[in-house]
């Protein structure tokens, strides 16, 4: 599943670690679903999806 | 006094990994004192293969190891994301898989007089080898 995570994290100017911070994960987890490595449960998704004002097919969208 | 919504994001997960370090700093302290407490009771003779322990520092080693196993596990799985999570299921799935394929093959083996009898150091150890072995795999691959 690919996702635009990286990008709307970086247009808010913030790090992995202060967007882990903000969902309760670590640093190594936002990187690990930037990179495509795990994909997210569906609160996780919920949370982001909120977090950013998006719904989630916004953030998130398979290769198909 | 600063609650933990009023933190940003990067001191709130500051703040977590403290605590996970604090439990794992805990749990080695534990460790390295129930070590050193066995090595001064039994030093002399307690570590040779035939060595007996005396039946009460079995008991309290025990009770020693799955309270702190129960408890420092409860504590850390409060403070584990999902990511860690699936981590250490697989890395734990990977190491049953060694363990289950491992002992009967070395029975059977040792049954047809091909090898000495199983070792359950060997197998624990194992064990242990192939959570630590999985869970670098998963994590850094």
């Amino acid at each position: 599943m690919n996702n635009r995570l990286r990008v709307l994290r970086a247009e808010r100017g913030w790090s992995q670690a202060e967007l882990g911070g903000q969902l309760g994960v670590s640093r190594q987890a936002v990187n690990a679903i930037e990179t495509g490595k795990y994909d997210p449960s569906l609160p996780l998704a919920f949370k982001l999806a909120r977090l950013f004002g998006l719904a989630i097919e916004d953030i998130f969208h398979d290769d198909q | 006094m600063t609650t933990s919504d009023q933190l940003s994001g990067e001191a709130r997960l500051k703040q977590r990994e403290q605590r996970i370090w604090a439990i794992k700093g805990s749990l080695f302290v534990v460790g390295m004192v129930t070590g050193g407490i066995v090595g001064y009771l039994v030093a002399d003779s307690g570590f040779s293969a035939d060595a007996r322990w005396p039946a009460s520092l079995a008991v309290g080693l025990v009770v020693t190891y799955l309270a702190a196993i129960g408890i420092g596990s409860w504590l850390l799985r409060e403070l584990c994301d999902e990511v860690e999570r699936q981590l250490q299921y697989k890395a734990t799935t990977t190491a049953g898989l060694f363990y289950i394929i491992a002992y009967p093959v070395w029975f059977v083996l040792w049954k047809g007089g091909l090898l000495p009898e199983p070792s359950h150091w060997q197998l624990f150890l194992g064990f242990y080898a192939a959570l630590l072995a999985s869970y670098l795999f998963y994590r850094y691959r």
